[in-house]
């Protein structure tokens, strides 16, 4: 439904706002805004948009991410996370080498081909970006039509603040 | 993808579960049981949630279908924006200016590209050259991956710059698009399509050298049919069985029913049975209206029709890749901007129905207005929808040829035989468990 609402709000669609300067790093949020937990990306492009930052919508298409990852010499993502080993809410920062931060990325996507093999292909094809930064909130649901869960709602506005500082820090 | 299997020779069964298959698009899972070396069940459940667009859009204003229902689809959101449109426009008796008629082609032909580049070589490639995914396959077949991944953003380029932008694009309309390309915008993508023509011909005689399994079964296939052209958006439903018709008796002809493990309806002709659709279909069906040299191309690698085996639409593909190419290059070597982007749209009552070929087949819509240019009724077929029974089918004829294969050989199989037919059952999710039980 979210996307429905906002099919042509030229803020977070993520192809009607210009891209960022090549000096700037690119902001890439994934997701599934009528998912749960995966709205997590969508939501975070619309409170990014509200401060006057660009941002990428990649919604379903993990492949288009290949075109980013070759284009970009930093690429920010945004995206759900997954690892069992911290509560609901969590806040995750992953910023190193493209090599390693591929290595850790998870494959859930509902979609088979998510972030994490975007990655894995981008390392054998050797097109990863020189810098990879992934934000995401530990996630607890990814129910059909179900609202974020509230830990990740209460995680949401400092997920937006954090990557707005990355980004703004570049 | 993973896979596990447990054998318990005790109870004399074997079950094969593979969790998360990445190269199917939609939610769903196959279940075979085979008792005493003899095939006794096979299942194709689809159990993603009902998408209930029919539903919402009633009441809907008309135009609004355009963009609604091309939330449907991720990958095939042009096809339903065509259909919507033709059928709204027959509804209301509009026209639409020739040179708005050949951008529509151009925007089909960028759908065509990224979707059949993504399924050959992303997604059936790795089953017939034996990697698990495409990222495997990457490591060998570096050149090929990488030509893939650049033909779909060509496809990509393509839709963005006809529709505003390369997902669910905003700028077609009933009567046309709301802002058309300049020629100038137009000729730069002349340098990539040229390209991706000579890629795609590369492609074709690779694909070619594919071990393909003997499997030809007595399809009826169905496609748009026009009188010049390798259809798109326009002409008649016919089948290699008799069926000639106008989309408005689609409905006469076809059916869709319910069955208790799907969600989705399975599609019939009445008192036949299952049919297939999309790149096979049209291909058999249209074969003398592709380009001379892609004739030419199919004879040299001996796959000129009558073409039966559901394991060559791969290169079928390919060829309509070329032919997606070609169209494009021609449409824009040709191409002036009409005089407005789109006629305007006169609300009426009435009742409108489309048939387009996305890129899995055909797509079937149906409107019904109100006065006020309200919709009352909308249905919608999908290719996939009209799929399922004939891919159950196949697979009731295919699996008893490969019984006496390894259980891991048999599940592989199973699952490329679906995927010879690019379902499409979601694009929002994407599961596939296959259930293989042995007695």
């Amino acid at each position: 439904m979210y996307l429905l609402r906002y099919a042509l709000s030229p803020g977070i669609s993520g192809f009607g706002v210009k891209a960022a300067k090549d000096s700037k790093p690119v902001i890439l949020c994934l997701g599934n805004a009528d998912r749960g937990d995966d709205a997590q990306g969508p939501c975070c492009a619309d409170l990014l948009s509200r401060r006057g930052i660009p941002v990428r919508m990649i919604a379903g298409k993990a492949f288009e991410l290949m075109d980013y990852f070759r284009a970009h010499p930093h690429v920010i993502i945004v995206d759900a996370i997954v690892t069992g080993a911290h509560p609901p809410g969590h806040l995750f920062r992953f910023d190193g080498p493209p090599g390693e931060v591929a290595a850790f990325a998870p494959s859930c996507s509902t979609h088979g081909f998510g972030l994490g093999e975007a990655l894995r292909l981008g390392a054998v094809l050797k097109a990863l970006p020189q810098r990879l930064t992934i934000f995401g909130i530990e996630s607890a649901s990814f129910e059909w039509g179900a609202a974020p869960s509230p830990p990740v709602t209460a995680s949401m506005e400092s997920l937006a603040a954090a990557v707005a500082a990355e980004w703004e820090s570049n | 993808m993973s896979r596990t299997a447990t054998v318990s020779p005790a109870q004399g069964v074997t079950t094969i579960k593979v969790d998360c298959l990445a190269r199917v698009e939609g939610e769903g899972a196959l279940h075979v049981k085979v008792k005493s070396g003899k095939l006794q069940h096979v299942q194709l459940q689809i159990y993603e949630p009902p998408r209930l667009f029919e539903a919402f859009l009633r009441g809907r204003m008309a135009p609004e279908a355009v963009d609604i229902t091309a939330r449907i689809c991720g990958i095939c959101p042009i096809a339903y924006q065509m259909s919507a449109a033709h059928a709204i426009e027959r509804a209301w008796g509009l026209t639409i200016h020739p040179q708005v008629r050949a951008l529509r082609r151009l925007f089909y032909c960028g759908e065509w590209i990224e979707s059949h580049a993504l399924h050959v070589f992303c997604l059936h490639a790795p089953d017939f050259l034996g990697y698990q995914d495409v990222i495997e396959m990457a490591a060998a077949h570096k050149t090929e991956v990488e030509m893939a991944l650049r033909l779909k953003k060509l496809g990509n380029e393509l839709v963005r710059v006809l529709g505003g932008r390369e997902i669910h694009p905003i700028s077609a309309c009933v009567g046309g698009f709301h802002k058309v390309p300049t020629k100038k915008e137009a000729l730069s993508l002349v340098d990539e399509l040229q390209w991706a023509l000579q890629a795609s011909e590369a492609a074709a005689k690779l694909v070619a050298t594919f071990p393909f399994p003997e499997f030809n079964p007595a399809y009826e296939y169905v496609s748009l049919c026009h009188p010049d052209e390798y259809p798109l958006n326009d002409g008649r439903i016919v089948s290699n069985k008799g069926i000639d018709i106008d989309a408005a008796d689609y409905e006469d002809t076809f059916l869709e029913q319910h069955v208790k493990h799907s969600n989705a309806l399975h599609s019939v002709i009445r008192e036949r049975g299952s049919y297939h659709v999309g790149p096979l279909a049209r291909y058999n069906l249209n074969f003398e209206k592709l380009p001379d040299f892609v004739q030419l191309l199919a004879r040299e690698l001996n796959a000129e029709p009558p073409l039966y085996n559901p394991f060559k639409s791969i290169l079928v593909r390919c060829f309509e890749l070329m032919f997606a190419c070609h169209e494009a290059l021609r449409i824009i070597a040709e191409y002036e901007p009409p005089p407005e982007p789109h006629v305007e749209a006169a609300p009426r009552a009435g009742r409108g129905m489309a048939v387009t070929e996305a890129p899995r087949g055909s797509l079937y819509h149906r409107y019904e207005t109100d006065a006020e240019g309200r919709i009352v009724s909308a249905k919608i077929v999908p290719p996939t929808s009209q799929n399922l029974k004939r891919i159950e089918d196949d697979l009731w004829q295919y699996l008893p040829q490969i019984l006496d294969q390894p259980v891991e050989e048999i599940t592989w199989r199973a699952e490329q035989a679906i995927r010879n037919y690019d379902p499409c059952i979601s694009c929002a999710t994407h599961f596939l468990r296959v259930y293989l039980d042995l007695e």
